[in-house]
């Protein structure tokens, strides 16, 4: 496929890149980037109370917050053990907040929710925090200085699960959609999902000590 | 001529010839972006069968496959509905770069969209899969039914054919080839998943 364009349409191109994410990126009125600044929690349970309100508003439905169409999301069903000596566990989804792709730094900083997932099945989780049908909502943000996620379980007195948090870079290709998906990364799988346009998050969803 | 004079003419002189060079920079001198070509036809070949299957397996060899891991997908494949089994073989997909391009038109007469690559010692036989080896995507439509068939490389291997759909969406300005991994909603089987035309998705139904 061949497109012809003048050196005026390219120059145009070029300065509306520039426009981008300050119009056509702006999201819808309703759905704002879920920022959530644990550093003002007064405990665990505190922080918990604090995602899960702003998370899950009374006067909002929660599918207008998180994309749950098939292709920005993912739906596979998690490994127990280490891959090749692993067996299936539960089905269990992965969906975008419709703002993640638009956080700015400062709102990585604070922190802020960037996906959710729903454990479809009756059976617990090692990983992710995930426990029998749960939705668990994904943080990325700093704890004392260092860029971690949290998992925050909705299932009743659940704590917080703090695992690790890998940023990659890809300012050239940025994702001007928010996507979410379960990568497999050599032995098990890990989140992945649009930090910003230009970011990607991953965590392995284990404990981080 | 009054120094004050002069130094006007010249400042208009600076403005002319800025715009002139600005004109010029916009003049429609056209200049080329390439985008992703699309798949291109297996030149007179049909829908692989035991006579032309070494011809289609060239033709696939041929073709530009995206090894990108954002592009393609890799998992173990699993059972429909089976907790606590033993995983399957672990298994990439990865999409032709050319079918983000490609018109319905073109894709019923038949093309190979994607290639999965098996990792492990064991086959799969629902989607063709030998021991270590590649199996490859051919799509096409014959009277109006799409299908997907399982090609695998080795030619005394079994293909496996099955009816797919397409979903449509409208068209997105991604350029990028993209082949998932995704759960059957119909039979809990992990199976292909790949935009295979500008405006819709392939899946096996």
């Amino acid at each position: 496929m061949r497109v012809t364009v003048t050196h005026a349409a390219m120059m145009w191109a070029g300065l509306s890149l520039f426009a981008a994410p300050a119009c056509a990126q702006e999201p819808p009125s309703r759905v704002r980037a879920a920022v959530v600044r644990l550093a003002s929690a007064k405990d665990r349970a505190d922080s918990v109370n604090m995602v899960l309100t702003r998370l899950r508003p009374p006067s909002i439905p929660a599918d207008t917050m998180f994309d749950t169409l098939p292709g920005v999301g993912d739906e596979q069903r998690l490994m127990v053990g280490v891959w090749p000596r692993a067996t299936y566990g539960p089905l269990a989804k992965i969906q975008p907040h419709r703002a993640a792709s638009y956080l700015t730094d400062a709102d990585r900083d604070t922190g802020a929710v960037i996906a959710r997932i729903i454990n479809l099945d009756t059976v617990s989780y090692a990983k992710f925090n995930m426990h029998p049908r749960d939705t668990v909502y994904w943080w990325v943000g700093r704890r004392h200085g260092e860029l971690v996620s949290v998992f925050f379980s909705s299932y009743p007195g659940a704590r917080p699960w703090v695992s690790n948090l890998e940023i990659d870079y890809h300012p050239s290709r940025p994702y001007y959609q928010p996507i979410a998906r379960w990568i497999w990364n050599d032995r098990d799988e890990m989140a992945w999902g649009t930090c910003d346009g230009g970011r990607c998050c991953r965590s392995a969803g284990t404990a981080l000590r | 001529m009054p120094l004050v004079e002069m130094q006007r003419r010249t400042m208009w002189f600076g403005i002319v010839l800025g715009l002139v060079s600005l004109a010029a920079l916009a003049a429609p001198r056209a200049v080329v972006v390439e985008g992703p070509r699309a798949t291109p036809a297996a030149h007179g070949l049909t829908a692989p069968d035991a006579g032309n299957r070494g011809d289609v397996i060239a033709y696939a060899r041929t073709l530009d496959f995206d090894t990108a891991s954002d592009a393609g997908d890799t998992r173990p494949l699993s059972t429909p509905a089976c907790v606590a089994c033993a995983v399957g073989p672990l298994a990439t997909i990865q999409p032709e770069r050319g079918t983000v391009s490609l018109s319905q038109a073109e894709l019923a007469s038949g093309r190979i969209i994607a290639r999965i690559v098996n990792r492990n010692a064991e086959g799969w036989s629902d989607l063709a899969l030998t021991p270590r080896d590649t199996t490859y995507l051919w799509v096409d439509s014959l009277a109006g039914s799409w299908r997907m068939m399982f090609v695998p490389n080795r030619k005394d291997a079994e293909m496996v054919v099955r009816p797919m759909r397409i979903k449509y969406h409208p068209a997105t300005g991604h350029d990028r080839a993209e082949a998932r991994w995704r759960i059957s909603s119909r039979t809990g089987a992990v199976q292909p998943w790949e935009r295979c035309i500008k405006t819709g998705c392939c899946e096996p139904h």
